[in-house]
């Protein structure tokens, strides 16, 4: 798993597309955080990062499977994917070995707002009032965030030798699973059952993992998720032999 | 045949793995914990506030009517609002159902005046905010409150409460730290089944029903109010809490005996108790000067561990009383000058009780001292401003006090303690005395259970003005003068809350938010700095690290 892990990481850094991703995700979200006076701190007047949490699984939804859409799906377009499965690795090991990596990655891509942070410190009324470890907390639920849309976009690349499919079908998902249930719940079809539905989403359990309130439930959910994608995704990559 | 069971296999576990993880959540949901990360711990409730939420038997519904276009100091407001009202959703298992409205998008401006009677009717009074953006100056108005229905009852929430005195930002603050009591109390006033007894104690001159009306009123909302005679009620351990509002006439020995052996078997009494005979019909008259009045209750305070000094305090930071000033033609030119025996009580102990109380208006209050009492946890609870001094009877109070030129400088006696709270084991005053005639000692207890008293040296505090035209109680603590509504109920009330209310929920009152600001003045001067920093600083990272790496792979590759 490691050393398809450390293969798939250099890959990413190796790779124009990564920087293009992380380079649009933290030109976006700078943008949302400090110029445009919707969402601006700035603006705003409180030592808060919640612009940063809030807006930030929006772009997650389009730029994670941007990184993701090819592990599974070049290998299979480029025929390399036999070659891998013939290696003494079981499929277990591609499949983390390929979501680590791209988890890693998005970690990497968060790791450059924290110059943020500092900024908020630097400009707080006094320099240095701002709520750390709520903000340790709420990146925390970022990460974890991240890491269930990687598993949405590995098995979205597992299914299709093709890329522009598994991005569009990673986007689609990761966007249905994060707040397709909460819109879904507002529809007055449902009476009883909005709440039932809403847990279904991930918005619903974001929302306090957003803001450094970590709670059990919360956790197990995103675990979950992630873990059904990765099983779903075996299921698919052991299709083969089927 | 092999690859028949490997299919099958494969969906088994799949299968296996969807029915684990669905089990899991389900386990999850009934058993879980909540870490707040958070440094004052902002979203956490109180425990007591989560067990009023866990007892909720029926679904109850809250629509806030904060929405809309806010300013930054009010959308602080909205979301923690939000965020509060989603603690209390968790915590009662999805009983707390909650809306957001924004009352501005309502239809035609007949249905808004409508819905703006209807709120406030309820109990939510709009507020104006005057905004200046841009040199421009524009006037709207919200409504930070909220309706809270339950079980076919509703009751409205006001959401902004803090202290007028401080900055709009530091008042959202600590409407903030407020948010979680004033939900948690009203959903414990329509779920309250089980409602607290209140007696009024009576037949000493006490303040008349007209005067307490509005504290009265208020007190109906959550508790059963009743007048209590001394001399016909025999046993008073069913009331939870007694109020002496004001009383002018001396108590006889068997009222206090009777008080005192209801304090003693564990009762709390919440003293209001005017030490000299003062009133502005008084003060109107010519060098009027105020006398003690007669209660004989100082032995029993005394003994308690508190004295009522013979004195008025007078304060610069006071309320306003309007004196003619000269005359015009025929007409008397009148103007509101500063009236000192009416202080303006701003500065608290930090105590659930008074925690972010805006000014409450006191008058013709006296100082308090205390005196040893074994056992007894004295808190001072209110204060005078630094401003203010003691003048001791007989004092002149008359009107014209306020046209004699008063030397600031000899405002100078420091901040005066007007209310203390006092808690712990009390000893009876008839301890090692006679009792009163005609009274066996057997029932006497001569040390007492724990209990808590207030005492505040201002009866004045729960009377409420009549309107002159209408001959209507206003509200507790309009000033008439300047139309504004001072804390005064809001006090009476939580000193009440904190006095009969065993599960605790006052407490709640004491959370803290701190306020974290950003530097305006430096974002005002450097704001494209920043903006620089953070928006190309961490791309120009990216890019370093990307050359960084390239040229390291290159060398390595060349050396290789």
């Amino acid at each position: 798993m490691i050393s398809i892990l450390s293969r798939e990481f250099n890959g990413f850094l190796n790779s124009l597309i990564a920087y293009m991703v992380i380079g649009v995700f933290l030109t976006a979200i700078g943008l949302l955080m400090w110029v445009f006076p919707e969402t601006s701190v700035l603006e705003y007047g409180y030592a808060d990062m919640d612009t940063l949490f809030s807006l930030a699984p929006y772009v997650y939804i389009f730029l994670i499977p941007a990184i993701t859409m090819k592990s599974f799906a070049e290998e299979k377009r480029g025929g390399t994917m036999e070659l891998l499965l013939t290696r003494p690795l079981s499929d277990w090991d591609i499949i983390l070995g390929k979501y680590f990596a791209s988890f890693l990655l998005v970690v990497f891509s968060i790791l450059p707002t924290l110059v943020y942070y500092f900024s908020i410190r630097a400009l707080g009324d006094p320099v240095g009032n701002v709520d750390t470890s709520g903000v340790i907390g709420s990146y925390i639920g970022l990460i974890l965030l991240g890491g269930v849309f990687c598993s949405v976009g590995i098995f979205a690349s597992s299914i299709t030798p093709n890329q522009i499919v598994a991005f569009i079908v990673a986007a689609f998902l990761s966007f249905l699973l994060f707040s397709g249930f909460d819109s879904l719940s507002a529809l007055n079809t449902w009476s009883s059952w909005v709440l039932v539905i809403k847990q279904f989403g991930i918005l619903y359990h974001y929302e306090s993992l957003g803001k450094g309130l970590i709670d059990s439930r919360d956790l197990i959910y995103f675990f979950s998720v992630a873990f059904m994608f990765l099983l779903l995704t075996k299921t698919v990559i052991g299709s083969r032999s089927w | 045949m092999v690859m028949k069971s490997k299919k099958t296999g494969d969906f088994l576990l799949l299968a296996n793995g969807l029915v684990l993880v669905i089990l899991l959540n389900l386990i999850a949901a009934d058993n879980f914990f909540r870490i707040d990360l958070t440094e004052e711990k902002r979203y956490s409730i109180k425990p007591q506030t989560q067990e009023l939420l866990r007892d909720l038997t029926d679904d109850i519904y809250v629509e806030v009517y904060l929405e809309g276009e806010l300013n930054a100091e009010f959308r602080r407001l909205r979301n923690a609002i939000r965020e509060v009202l989603d603690e209390f959703r968790i915590y009662s298992g999805n009983r707390v159902k909650i809306s957001f409205v924004d009352p501005t998008t309502a239809m035609s401006q007949q249905a808004r005046n409508e819905f703006i009677q209807d709120l406030a009717s309820k109990g939510v009074q709009p507020t104006r905010v005057v905004e200046q953006k841009d040199g421009q100056t524009s006037e709207k108005l919200i409504f930070p409150g909220a309706v809270i229905a339950y079980g076919g009852a509703e009751v409205g929430v006001t959401l902004l409460k803090g202290n007028k005195a401080r900055t709009p930002a530091e008042e959202i603050n600590q409407s903030i730290e407020g948010l979680e009591y004033e939900f948690a109390n009203a959903i414990y006033k329509l779920t309250n089944v089980d409602r607290k007894r209140i007696g009024f104690i009576h037949g000493h001159g006490e303040l008349d029903s007209l005067f307490i009306a509005s504290f009265n009123n208020a007190l109906l909302d959550v508790y059963d109010v009743y007048k209590v005679n001394l001399q016909r009620k025999q046993a008073l351990t069913d009331y939870d809490a007694l109020i002496i509002a004001k009383p002018t006439q001396p108590f006889s020995e068997h009222d206090k005996y009777k008080l005192d052996q209801y304090i003693m078997n564990g009762g709390r009494a919440l003293f209001l108790l005017d030490r000299l005979e003062a009133s502005m019909d008084s003060a109107s008259r010519e060098d009027y000067f105020a006398f003690p009045y007669e209660l004989r209750l100082d032995d029993l305070l005394f003994k308690y561990g508190i004295r009522i000094n013979a004195d008025l305090v007078q304060d610069r930071n006071a309320g306003l009383y309007p004196v003619v000033t000269g005359q015009q033609g025929s007409r008397a030119q009148m103007q509101l000058m500063d009236w000192p025996f009416f202080p303006l009580i701003n500065r608290y102990a930090d105590h659930s009780i008074t925690r972010n109380l805006d000014a409450v208006m006191m008058k013709f209050a006296s100082s308090l001292d205390t005196v040893k009492a074994i056992g007894i946890a004295k808190t001072p609870l209110a204060f005078t401003s630094e401003y203010s001094r003691c003048v001791n009877a007989p004092v002149p109070a008359s009107i014209n006090e306020i046209r004699r030129n008063v030397k600031p400088e000899s405002f100078s006696s420091g901040n005066i303690p007007v209310a203390y709270l006092l808690e712990g084991k009390f000893t009876s005053l008839y301890k090692n005395r006679f009792l009163p005639e005609g009274i066996s000692q057997e029932s006497f207890r001569a040390d007492g259970e724990e209990t808590k008293l207030i005492v505040v040296s201002d009866g004045d505090i729960a009377r409420n003005d009549v309107n002159p035209r209408t001959g209507n109680p206003q509200q507790l603590g309009l000033d008439p003068f300047t139309n504004y509504t001072f804390a005064n109920e809001e006090f009476l009330m939580n000193a009440v809350a904190y006095l009969a209310d065993e599960n605790g929920l006052i407490k709640t009152r004491s959370k803290e938010v701190k306020i974290r600001p950003l530097d305006k003045e430096k974002i005002r001067v450097e704001k494209t700095k920043w903006q620089v920093i953070n928006l190309v600083l961490p791309v120009v990272c990216l890019i370093l690290y990307g050359i960084l790496a390239a040229y390291l792979r290159r060398r390595k590759y060349s050396k290789a």
